[in-house]
């Protein structure tokens, strides 16, 4: 390689080779690589039987599909000669093995290829989960990968529905109902659908309604770069979904069922001020297990940190770009530790349980070019998040979600304990967070007919802060309380004195 | 076909992985390039590795192409800082010394970087450079002149600096 370069040129490129060869960036494993799971991922995910069951059951089902939208044209077009239907045909749904007896139509004899698609379904009170189903595809343009999720809503059962998710996708009559158009521009996509009888006009109820435009909401705006959806009918003309209009854009978070968004101010908590890796940390996370819907980061601090004491940590919820990280989500939760070092090894954790899509670990820089820790929490849409510091031992908390009608309108009370709905004993206990001044917060439980049967307050861990503090009491009722009762927990306004972020918990007594 | 993955991976990856955080300290960014770049391969089909003359030029070709894509995208979408990670169990001195040079290659235009690396680190020639980036030969040596006299001014320079400080 040499005679084309003068020679001090070339003593300068060897150096800066031998200076990149000396560095020793973190590297992924093969078993952890992209590659690796591509390799992997037909058998890892779906067996292979059951996969080509799945995919003889969806091609039968697209055939029966488009042979009865042709039937139904025809009929419409008063044109005669249309070919009998079985009465079952009209409901007919993927099953996991195909009927022997049946046959696909004429024309239809190369298998349309079928991939796995993430969608979301709903869940009654919270927010939509995302599942893997089997679709038509691989598709090759943003508005073909749109329709095909889409169209893979309608068919899909349990268990492709989560547990505790629901379907509530009209289902009488597949053919009511088709993707006619899709078009992308800029960070919106406009979905058409082609409604025969009434077709969104269906009777469901208030979950339902909100719970079918969840799952149209969140699996149109699925596909990396896409962040709103319109829905039109019938070439382009308004439409409503029970009611409930739905032509305007309409990102995840327009239907998430929460007040406010995630702040996307950048937090810094000023905590001590630590030498450089003065301490260690090691995470853990957990998803619905604290809490309905909610995704919970927690990083433990050891070593070099005195009694309630915790490093300066910023958090910041900026927006991802999905068309280069997918795997990240919507969003990503920033969060950076200063003067700390991990005792994991750096890399990208997949999660993938609604909203928390992956981890990453990664060694960063702090200010002043002190050595920092940064984690990324990829996820779904931008719900609202919560920074608590917890003592003994001293731990940074994360929560990013919980059920919409436990977080207060501005975030200033949450209760994560009883759920909402829940069957509580005469004695329980209620936990959660709230930003606070001076920590207090007020609890009452309220009878059927609103009369007060129990009340208290208290104090969270920490107060008049730009963290959340925990807190948890146990609430006793008078004996022999059964029935509906009402938990309410709030904050007294050092204003006017007023109750301010109250949160209402229906329960019931036994 | 997924032993012979496994060695392309495990022969290419850590070099590539190098180069791409010198070219932009970006751990996170370089790590996404160079798994995508393993990902595009596997997409080219199964008669890849026979086509391609040099894998390893080709995953730096694409893992440069799609960090100096994603950088801009990140420009544009992010406020986040990027996660430079110093050069650790070597001599403080020696380890300076070392990342000056790949800090002053980060100051090169994108283009530039991407030469340069391929040059001396990957030991492309002339040839082989013009053919994977889509350049004439005259215009590889013209750039790999040009990044060199830069590379020696702005790494002097901060030789200097840092010899004012001590």
């Amino acid at each position: 390689m040499s005679n084309d370069i003068p020679n001090e040129d070339r003593v300068l490129g060897e150096a800066l080779a031998r200076s990149i060869e000396a560095q020793s960036p973190p590297q992924t494993p093969f078993a952890r690589s992209r590659i690796a799971m591509r390799l992997e991922r037909p058998q890892r995910r779906f067996p292979f039987a059951a996969m080509l069951g799945a995919a003889a059951a969806i091609v039968l089902a697209l055939a029966l599909g488009s042979w009865l939208l042709e039937l139904r044209a025809d009929r419409d077009r008063s044109i005669a000669t249309a070919p009998t239907a079985s009465p079952d045909a009209a409901t007919a749904v993927p099953s996991p093995v195909p009927s022997p007896s049946a046959t696909a139509p004429a024309g239809a004899s190369t298998p349309a290829p079928v991939t796995s698609l993430r969608v979301f379904f709903p869940r009654a009170g919270l927010p939509p989960v995302s599942a893997i189903v089997m679709g038509a595809g691989p598709q090759a343009s943003a508005e073909d990968r749109i329709r095909s999720r889409l169209e893979a809503l309608n068919p899909a059962r349990t268990p492709a529905v989560p547990p505790g998710a629901f379907n509530p996708f009209p289902l009488s009559d597949p053919a009511q109902l088709r993707v006619a158009s899709v078009v992308v521009s800029g960070d919106t996509a406009s979905v058409d659908f082609a409604l025969f009888d009434g077709g969104w006009r269906w009777s469901g109820d208030e979950p339902q309604v909100r719970g079918l435009i969840q799952e149209l909401v969140y699996t149109a705006t699925e596909e990396p770069g896409i962040r709103r959806v319109t829905i039109t009918e019938n070439g382009g003309k308004p439409t409503s979904i029970g009611g409930v209009a739905v032509a305007s854009p309409l990102s995840r978070e327009d239907v998430f069922g929460y007040a406010h968004p995630g702040d996307t101010r950048p937090y810094s908590g000023s905590g001590a001020p630590m030498p450089p890796l003065s301490v260690a940390l090691s995470t853990t996370y957990s998803v619905d297990q604290f809490a309905p819907a909610l995704a919970r980061f927690v990083i433990r601090v050891d070593g070099g940190i005195a009694a309630r004491q915790f490093p300066d940590f910023g958090v910041d919820l900026a927006p991802n770009d999905d068309t280069a990280r997918p795997e990240y989500g919507k969003y990503v939760l920033q969060l950076k530790i200063a003067g700390a070092r991990d005792t994991t090894t750096p890399g990208t954790t997949l999660v993938d349980r609604s909203p928390l899509r992956s981890i990453l670990t990664s060694e960063g820089r702090g200010q002043l070019g002190t050595t920092a820790f940064v984690y990324w929490l990829g996820l779904d849409d931008q719900r609202p998040w919560r920074a608590t510091v917890l003592f003994d031992p001293a731990r940074i908390v994360i929560d990013i979600g919980g059920a919409p009608s436990a977080v207060s309108d501005d975030g200033n009370t949450v209760v994560y304990a009883p759920a909402p709905g829940a069957t509580v004993a005469t004695s329980f206990d209620i936990g959660g967070v709230v930003r606070a001044f001076e920590a207090g917060y007020v609890w009452r439980v309220r009878d059927g007919s609103g009369a007060t049967i129990a009340n208290g307050h208290g104090t969270a861990n920490i107060g008049t802060a730009a963290v959340w503090g925990a807190y948890d009491a146990k609430v006793t009722l008078p004996a022999g309380t059964i029935g509906r009762v009402t938990l309410e927990v709030f904050q007294v306004s050092a204003k006017d004195g007023s109750e301010v972020s109250k949160v209402t918990v229906p329960l019931t007594a036994r | 076909m997924s032993t012979e993955w496994r060695e392309l991976y495990d022969r290419e990856y850590p070099r590539l992985l190098r180069a791409l955080v010198a070219c932009g300290g970006d751990l996170d960014a370089a790590e996404d390039a160079a798994q995508e770049a393993f990902v595009r391969a596997h997409r080219e089909g199964p008669e890849w590795s026979t086509r391609v003359a040099r894998p390893g030029a080709w995953l730096l070709v694409v893992a440069t192409r799609e960090l100096f894509r994603d950088r801009r995208t990140r420009r544009r979408t992010e406020r986040w800082p990027d996660l430079d990670r110093p050069a650790p169990g070597s001599a403080y001195d020696a380890a300076i010394d070392r990342a000056d040079l790949t800090t002053a290659l980060r100051q090169l235009a994108p283009r530039q970087r991407a030469v340069v690396v391929a040059r001396f680190y990957y030991g492309l020639s002339y040839n082989e450079i013009a053919s994977a980036f889509a350049m004439t030969s005259g215009t590889v040596g013209a750039t790999l002149h040009q990044a060199l006299a830069k590379l020696r001014q702005i790494h002097v320079a901060g030789k200097l600096a840092r010899g004012a400080m001590q």
